[in-house]
């Protein structure tokens, strides 16, 4: 490369880690595809919806994105305090903090937006990822928030509607086994086809039809897909965040997030919980 | 998780901006959602998805670049400018991070065209089938950059002249 050429590309890397928030990217995707989605008038839209949940769930692997802040180093490096007198948001979280606090954050209904508004009310100019793990904290911790959520934010975790296709249905069996993108791709490479995506369907097709896949998915993504299903089952119940925090205090959990998991993992069991949602 | 990262950095480095980089992510991933099932029949959907975001940031309807980025760059710029005696031509070596302002003075076009070739390393045939023009409108955009950010061979022989001179 030519010596400009060099100079380009460091100029480029190192300003890549300005990169957004994936969360971030990742709330705003859901809302604006069902914005989209209700403009599309198409027999599709049903299994389009959840293939397409099944690409953003593939192609962004949230709670391991969440780990990496723009400009971070897989924890949330502090930054500068806020402007004026509001929540530290730049607390020492670690990683297992962060993702444990905006998993409460988005479970309540909050999304990107919100998070936007939040910090505008706090009046810091925080990474947004930041602003989300602090209210997520707060909910935790029995708090309430300054603003209700807008909308509530769509899981990708959540079963598949009786439209959705049979490809659709396959792609949720192979994410709900724990497996994720880089899996798709050793799939595909080992049955030697050109497209990953084409591999999570025929693995998903698989794992419906009891077969095993020639590789396993690593235990973290397993126990992530388990509580994923869990919370959604938990939410599709009609429980919410108070029915979580009644719970964590009749099963003495440590918090909300622990309950929702204990009481979608009974539903999911066919057990019914101690109060109705 | 890696292709969402690679896709958002090089947004950023496309957009030089976080949040139009953000915007044009959510933009084309919302967009791609609803049609997944004809880009996962592309022989690349990554490459299908990558140049959605190409051509979103070129096609861009906010007028950022012309409220905001350039005017930050342009400062930065008229700034060296005015310090110009200071910098020390002879190494040619420019900071990566004001290099990085500097390129946001650049219209979008030869922008993509120097992340494309530099950062993406593609050919320039590549790149003009990307861009829908000829290799020569790529090579020509790419110079037109280059001599912008003072980064060309030409200003550099005169200011290697100069200096023995």
């Amino acid at each position: 490369m030519t010596d400009h050429g060099e100079q380009l590309r460091e100029a480029f890397e190192t300003h890549e880690d300005l990169a957004p928030d994936p969360a971030a990217v990742y709330a705003r995707v859901q809302e604006l595809s069902r914005i989209y989605q209700r403009r599309r008038r198409g027999a599709q839209v049903a299994g389009t919806a959840v293939l397409g949940a099944g690409l953003i769930a593939g192609v962004i692997q949230l709670p391991s994105a969440l780990a990496r802040l723009p400009g971070g180093t897989g924890t949330a490096a502090p930054a500068g305090g806020p402007a004026s007198p509001g929540p530290s948001v730049a607390a020492s979280y670690s990683q297992a903090d962060l993702e444990k606090d905006w998993a409460a954050y988005f479970a309540a209904g909050y999304g990107y937006d919100d998070a936007v508004r939040l910090a505008a009310l706090w009046h810091t100019n925080q990474n947004i990822g930041l602003v989300k793990a602090e209210a997520g904290r707060r909910l935790l911790a029995g708090e309430t928030l300054p603003i209700p959520p807008q909308r509530p934010t769509p899981n990708v975790y959540s079963q598949p509607g009786p439209g959705a296709s049979a490809d659709a249905a396959a792609l949720q069996a192979f994410f709900d086994a724990g497996y994720v993108w880089d899996d798709a791709v050793q799939l595909a490479a080992l049955w030697k086809m050109s497209d990953p995506s084409q591999a999570k369907i025929t693995a998903g097709q698989k794992l419906e039809a009891g077969q095993k896949l020639p590789i396993e998915p690593k235990p973290a993504n397993v126990a992530a897909a388990k509580e994923a299903a869990a919370i959604a089952k938990f939410a599709a119940a009609g429980y919410t965040y108070d029915d979580a925090v009644k719970l964590a205090a009749l099963w003495k959990l440590k918090d909300a997030h622990a309950a929702k998991v204990a009481g979608g993992e009974k539903l999911l069991a066919g057990q019914t919980l101690p109060i109705k949602p | 998780m890696a292709r969402l990262h690679s896709l958002l950095r090089y947004a950023v480095v496309l957009t030089g901006d976080h949040d139009l980089a953000q915007d044009v992510v959510q933009e084309v991933l919302a967009r791609a959602q609803v049609r997944w099932r004809r880009i996962s029949e592309s022989e690349s959907p990554e490459a299908y998805v990558r140049r959605m975001v190409l051509n979103e940031y070129l096609s861009w309807r906010r007028t950022w670049a012309v409220r905001h980025v350039h005017a930050v760059g342009e400062r930065l710029v008229d700034l060296n400018d005015a310090r110009g005696g200071e910098r020390d031509h002879a190494q040619g070596v420019v900071d990566a991070d004001e290099l990085w302002h500097r390129l946001a003075t650049l219209g979008r076009k030869q922008r993509a065209v120097l992340v494309l070739r530099y950062y993406e390393q593609m050919a320039d045939d590549a790149i003009a089938d990307l861009l829908g023009c000829s290799p020569a409108t790529v090579r020509s955009q790419a110079s037109k950059a280059l001599r912008t950010l003072r980064l060309s061979s030409e200003r550099q022989e005169r200011i290697h002249a100069e200096e023995k001179s």
